[in-house]
Parts: C-alpha cells; sequence; structure tokens
C-alpha cells in the first residue's frame, strides 16, 4: 500500500484556473515573465535545448533510414554481416541499442546538468508567486532577477 | 482446438480474473478525490509506474500479434517491434517531463496551460476518446479471437468472451480507478516479462544458445528460406504496400507520444525527475520484452512451422501458445498442455491490463475534459471534485458499453491493423497540438483546435474510405467497395495534416495575445516544475 501524502490536488491549488483574469492574474504571469528572463533558466533552457535538439534530429534521420532501407533495400539486406546476422538484422538491433545508449544519456545529461537548477527555481517560482498573490493590487515591483543559491545540500535527489 | 490444456485454461483464467478483481476491492476503497481516481494518488514510485506503463503498452498485439507475424512474415514483424521501441524516445525527450509539470490529470490540461479553456478542451477530449476506442476495439477483438481459439465454440464464444472483458474493464475502472489500474498493469508486467523470459531460455537452450542455428531453423521452417530473414515478405511488393509500411512507421513512432493511456500514467509519479525516471524503466522493460518477442517470434517458425501456425490462425496470432506446447512436449503431455495455458492466461491478463488503462483514460477525458469544461460557466468556477469523479464512474459504463457495441461489430478486423489506426489517429489529432503548445510560441487556440480536428477529422475519415473498411476480403464489409484511399493505415496523410492545419490555423487567425504571454508560464512550468499538482 502506498503511503498517503498530501493531496496533488491541493497543492496545485495555487495555480489553478490559469486563464483567470484581474490583478491576480497579472502578477503571476508578471512572476513567470521574470523568472522566464533570468539567467539559471536561460541557462537550463539552452542546456536542454542543445541536448534534445540534435538527439531528435539524430534518432528520427536514422529511424528513417532504417525504415527507408527496409522499404526499398530488397536482397542487399539479406547479405550475411556479422557472424549468423545478416545486414537486416544488424540495423535491426542497431536500432535497439541506439535507443538504450540515447535514452540513457538524455537522463544522464538531466540529472547532472538541469535538475538541481530546475528544483531551486521551481522553490523560487512558487515563493514569489505566494508573496505577490498576498500583496494588495497596485503597481508591483519588479522582482530582483532570480538568482538560484549555492546548492545546500548535495545530492540533489528528490523524491 | 481442443485437447488436454482445455481445464487448465479456464482454472488459469478464472485465476486471473479472481487476482485482478482482488486488486480492484483492495484499492478501491478510497478513491474519492480526483488526484486518487485519476491518478492514484501521485505516490508510485519511478520502478513501479516504469512497470504500470510497460503493462499499459505491451497488448496483445505485441505478445500475440507481432510475434506471430514474425513467425509468418519473418524480418517483417520486426519492424513493428522497432518502431514501438523507437517511439519512446520521443516521449522520454519531448512529452514525459513537461507533461507531469503543467498538467494534472489529461492531455487537454497541459493545452489548457496557455489556451483558451473550452474549446481546447472539447477538441482534445474527443480526440483522446477516439484513439481509446480505437485501441480498446483491438483490444477486445484480440481478446475474444484468443478465449474462442482456446476454449472452442466459434463465434459465439468469441461474442461472449468480448462482452466479459468489457464488464470486467468496467469493474476495474468504476471501482478501483487510477491505483486498481496502475496495479493490474504492475502484475500483468511481471507476469508478462518473466512468462517471456521463461520461453525464451527455453528455445534459446533448444538451439544450445546459438543464435545462428535459430535463425537458420527459422528460414527453413518458414519454408521461405533467406527471404524470411530480411525485409519484403509482408510489405514487400507493390509500392502500395511498401507506402502502407512508411505510412505505419510514421504513426508508430510519433503515436505513442500522443496515447491518452500512456500521458495519464505520468501523473502517478511524484515529480518530473520520478517521471523520466519511470519511462526509462519502461525503455529497458519494453525493449527487453520485444529483443524475447523476436526470439520467440523466430522460434515459432522454427520449432512450429510457419504452416502449422498459420493453419491455426490465419493472422499468426497463436504462434507463441503453440510454440510453448512444442517447447512442453508436445500437445498430449502434461507439461505441454500446462505451459500453452500458461502461456494463454499470459495473453489474457496482457488484454486486462491494457482495457483497463485505455478505459481510465476516456473516462477522464470525458469527465475532466468534456464534462467539466461544458459545465464550467467561468473559468474561476472549478467543477465540483466529488461530482467529476462520480461523472467518470458513470463514464467508465458508458464507454465500456460502446467499445463493447463496436468490437462486437469489428469482430472480424485484423488485430494489429487496427493498433495502428490508434498509433495513426493520436499522432495526427494529439502529437501536433502537445508539441505547438509546448515549443511554439505564437501557437492560438484557433490553432490548437484546427490541429486536433484537421488531425482527427482526415485520420477517421481515411480509414473510413481505405481497405480496412470496405473492398477488401478481410474488410469490416466485405461486401461493398466505397473505398478510394489504399493504404490501410492513414498516417502517412493524416500526420502532416494535422501539424499543417494547426500551422495555418494560427497563422490564419488573430494573434492570441493571451496564449503568446501564457507561454512563458507554461515554459517555466514545463522545465523547472513550478505549481505542478
Amino acid at each position: 500500500m502506498q503511503p498517503d501524502t498530501m493531496s496533488g490536488d491541493a497543492q496545485g491549488a495555487v495555480t489553478a484556473g490559469t486563464s483567470a483574469g484581474g490583478a491576480a492574474s497579472a502578477a503571476r504571469s508578471h512572476v513567470y515573465r521574470s523568472v522566464q528572463r533570468s539567467a539559471p533558466f536561460v541557462r537550463i533552457k539552452r542546456s536542454r535545448r542543445q541536448f534534445v535538439l540534435p538527439a531528435c534530429a539524430v534518432f528520427l534521420c536514422w529511424y528513417a533510414l532504417y525504415v527507408a532501407l527496409a522499404v526499398v533495400g530488397g536482397d542487399a539486406l539479406g547479405r550475411p554481416l556479422i557472424g549468423p546476422l545478416n545486414t537486416a538484422m544488424v540495423l535491426g538491433l542497431a536500432q535497439f541499442a541506439s535507443t538504450f545508449a540515447l535514452a540513457g544519456a538524455y537522463a544522464r545529461n538531466a540529472s547532472r546538468r538541469r535538475d538541481r537548477t530546475a528544483l531551486n527555481l521551481r522553490w523560487i517560482t512558487q515563493d514569489q508567486e505566494r508573496r505577490e498573490a498576498g500583496e494588495p493590487a497596485g503597481p508591483v515591483e519588479v522582482p530582483a532577477p532570480v538568482e538560484v543559491p549555492a546548492p545546500a545540500e548535495g545530492g540533489g535527489e528528490v523524491r | 482446438m481442443t485437447g488436454g490444456h482445455q481445464p487448465w485454461v479456464v482454472g488459469l483464467f478464472l485465476g486471473i480474473i479472481a487476482v485482478t478483481l482482488g486488486i480492484t476491492l483492495w484499492t478501491g476503497r478510497r478513491t474519492g478525490s480526483r488526484a486518487e481516481f485519476f491518478a492514484g494518488g501521485r505516490t508510485f514510485s519511478p520502478l513501479q509506474n516504469g512497470l504500470a506503463i510497460t503493462g499499459d503498452y505491451l497488448s496483445a498485439g505485441s505478445f500475440l500479434g507481432m510475434t506471430g507475424m514474425i513467425a509468418l512474415a519473418g524480418y517483417d514483424g520486426m519492424l513493428y517491434a522497432v518502431g514501438f521501441l523507437v517511439a519512446w524516445l520521443v516521449v522520454l525527450m519531448l512529452a514525459a517531463e513537461l507533461v507531469r509539470n503543467c498538467g494534472k490529470f489529461t492531455l487537454a490540461d497541459v493545452l489548457a496551460v496557455r489556451l483558451r479553456e473550452r474549446p481546447v478542451r472539447a477538441a482534445a477530449g474527443t480526440s483522446s476518446i477516439v484513439v481509446a476506442l480505437f485501441y480498446l476495439i483491438a483490444q477486445m477483438v484480440g481478446a475474444g479471437t484468443l478465449v474462442s481459439l482456446l476454449i472452442g465454440g466459434g463465434a459465439a464464444t468469441q461474442r461472449w468472451s468480448i462482452v466479459a472483458v468489457g464488464g470486467l474493464m468496467i469493474v476495474y475502472v468504476a471501482i478501483g480507478g487510477m491505483r486498481a489500474t496502475t496495479w493490474i498493469g504492475i502484475v500483468k508486467a511481471v507476469v508478462l516479462l518473466v512468462g517471456a523470459g521463461g520461453l525464451t531460455a527455453l528455445v534459446l537452450l533448444r538451439f544450445g544458445g546459438n543464435v545462428g542455428e535459430l535463425l537458420h531453423a527459422a528460414a527453413a521452417g518458414s519454408g521461405r528460406g533467406g527471404a524470411f530473414l530480411r525485409p519484403g515478405l509482408e510489405y514487400g511488393g507493390s509500392v502500395t504496400n511498401r507506402l502502407d509500411f512508411a505510412s505505419l512507421a510514421l504513426a508508430l513512432v510519433l503515436g505513442t507520444a500522443g496515447l491518452p493511456h500512456i500521458l495519464s500514467r505520468f501523473y502517478t509519479v511524484p515529480t518530473a525527475r520520478a517521471a523520466r525516471r519511470s519511462a526509462l524503466w519502461a525503455i529497458w522493460l519494453i525493449g527487453a520484452f520485444y529483443l524475447m518477442a523476436i526470439v520467440l517470434g523466430f522460434g515459432a517458425a522454427a520449432l512450429v512451422g510457419s504452416s502449422h501456425v498459420r493453419a491455426s490462425n490465419a493472422a499468426g496470432n497463436t504462434a507463441v501458445p503453440l510454440l510453448a506446447q512444442v517447447l512442453g512436449g508436445g500437445r498430449d503431455t502434461v507439461t505441454g498442455s500446462v505451459l500453452f495455458a500458461v502461456v494463454s492466461a499470459v495473453a489474457f491478463a496482457t488484454i486486462l491490463a491494457v482495457v483497463a488503462g485505455l478505459t481510465l483514460a476516456s473516462a477522464a477525458a470525458f469527465a475532466h475534459d468534456l464534462w467539466a469544461a461544458a459545465r464550467r460557466r467561468s473559468a474561476e468556477e472549478p467543477a465540483d471534485e466529488r461530482d467529476e469523479v462520480r461523472v467518470a464512474r458513470f463514464a467508465a459504463i458508458g464507454v465500456g458499453a460502446v467499445a463493447i457495441a463496436l468490437s462486437l461489430v469489428a469482430a472480424r478486423l485484423n488485430v494489429a491493423s487496427l493498433v495502428g489506426l490508434a498509433f495513426a489517429v493520436a499522432a495526427s489529432a494529439n502529437v501536433p497540438a502537445l508539441l505547438y503548445t509546448l515549443f511554439w510560441r505564437r501557437f492560438s487556440t484557433r490553432g490548437a483546435t484546427w490541429a486536433v480536428w484537421g488531425g482527427l477529422v482526415p485520420a477517421v475519415g481515411l480509414v473510413i474510405f481505405s481497405p480496412v473498411v470496405s473492398g477488401a476480403s478481410g474488410a469490416l464489409f466485405p461486401g461493398v467497395d466505397f473505398a478510394w484511399f489504399p493504404l490501410q493505415n492513414p498516417g502517412l496523410v493524416s500526420v502532416p495534416l494535422g501539424f499543417l492545419a494547426g500551422w495555418l490555423g494560427t497563422l490564419t487567425g488573430r494573434r492570441d495575445l493571451a496564449a503568446e504571454q501564457a507561454h512563458a508560464e507554461l515554459e517555466v512550468r514545463a522545465l523547472t516544475g513550478a505549481g505542478a499538482a
């Protein structure tokens, strides 16, 4: 049996009703825009894009090539290549291998390069949001650019 | 087909039904809140969720259909496995974490973060239900075929098993919600992986661990020689046939990221990091299963023989049970009968877990997207939680009834091609809207509705005018011929149409400034998890 934790709904209530009008919504979108422009956010966004874009391009092209070869390759794929395996078999198994390798590489990249910063940003964003929501409507001060404090505890493991 | 296996089969099937109903009753005691009913409380671990994803993803189409296709058409069956697996890279990198961070229960939640709620929920909710229905029909038709093959009785048994499976899935979902569905998926995944692993070991032992010898024997047993081990037996020949395969390949690789029952699995874990790790577990487990399935397919060709497999079922769906019988010592031995029955029971459990996940996903799309959005007067007045769960329980009954009725009509269709259709509809209607919402700042509400309807209508329309429905011997209505679209799978046309419609709908409309501003919120939430449910 799973341990009972806080209901997900209660946690998400802060941001429910996303298309809400009024000052509260304006303040919130203000918070999000300032976080979006902050240096740490730009860093994780760029780091993610630097991995995901080329990785997707590579595996989608490699898969398209495989499909194209299977459709038009014909008898050439029947030639023995490695031991008992012919070219078609080796290509198919290589698709399996590349999928495993790329999935592992992505997960490692994400947890080493981005997880900790992303988590810090999450708390900062939620904190600012709560503060803005507590303030009465009116001209809102531009929040200071978000800076991520040095990681306090090691590991960065979040459960 | 009768023989010594019958009492074993009936006993094991009843055992599986008893275990799954037990899980349902045990978990069904607390399903009052939405987070409980739709997301199982969001407290599953990555490994548990990875197993449950494996359980939801590996359908009868994989265990019976794909292995049967390998046993009959050799290498071309393996093409399916590659497409089904590579698709997970799209899910892992472009969907899993971002969906977990932005949404609560359904795909439409993600769109609603930055677009106007009612039109996008109406569109994405409808397309999710359509995808789930196509997939459900495939599974239930498969269940009917399987049971009637195993215990005899022909068309009558097939009809009654469709009704029985439909009834069971309604009970699982309406009473147990996501928690029961997840645990059934976990149990099924373990049973399936252990069963497939054991059989694979037996096949490899038969050939002394020599893969070359296995392939050699498979080529010989197929009666096709070397052609069996390279592409072309199923998807070779005419240009139409080859295009059909390309269409299927496109649908498989993109469609997984738009399957509603797969996306909703990511809401059952606490964080995006856990969502990523569960997707990673799923990739290992699904990949390992497909490698074993390839061995089993070639093993069936080698040890049972393709002609014998085809004689039992023209589509090859009984290849693995027959292989188990041979490995156990033949149909007149006790071990042969027991192995046959065990493998059949594994297949039955596989079907039950998948239909439960699909029914839950469509019930969630109905209650959380269609019903809640239609009833909601203003965005500030959320629907009552309890009401939504109650509606979802009734929606499960309704969806189940519709699925039973459609499956009875579609009982003669090929299971694998039906699954391909579900992927094609998902790739055409759901995936363009999801990717544009996440990654294109300018994307508007109008663009989203165009993307969903502009993918859904062509995908379903082309199926209606395809050889699946009329004009071919295996069609739904073989007597009439109104088919003008040559391909079985519409993906090659409808997926680009979905992307094109979303692009056109956005650029031809007025700029949606609210949606563009809200993209900042979506992006921050997606990448950091701020405000995640």
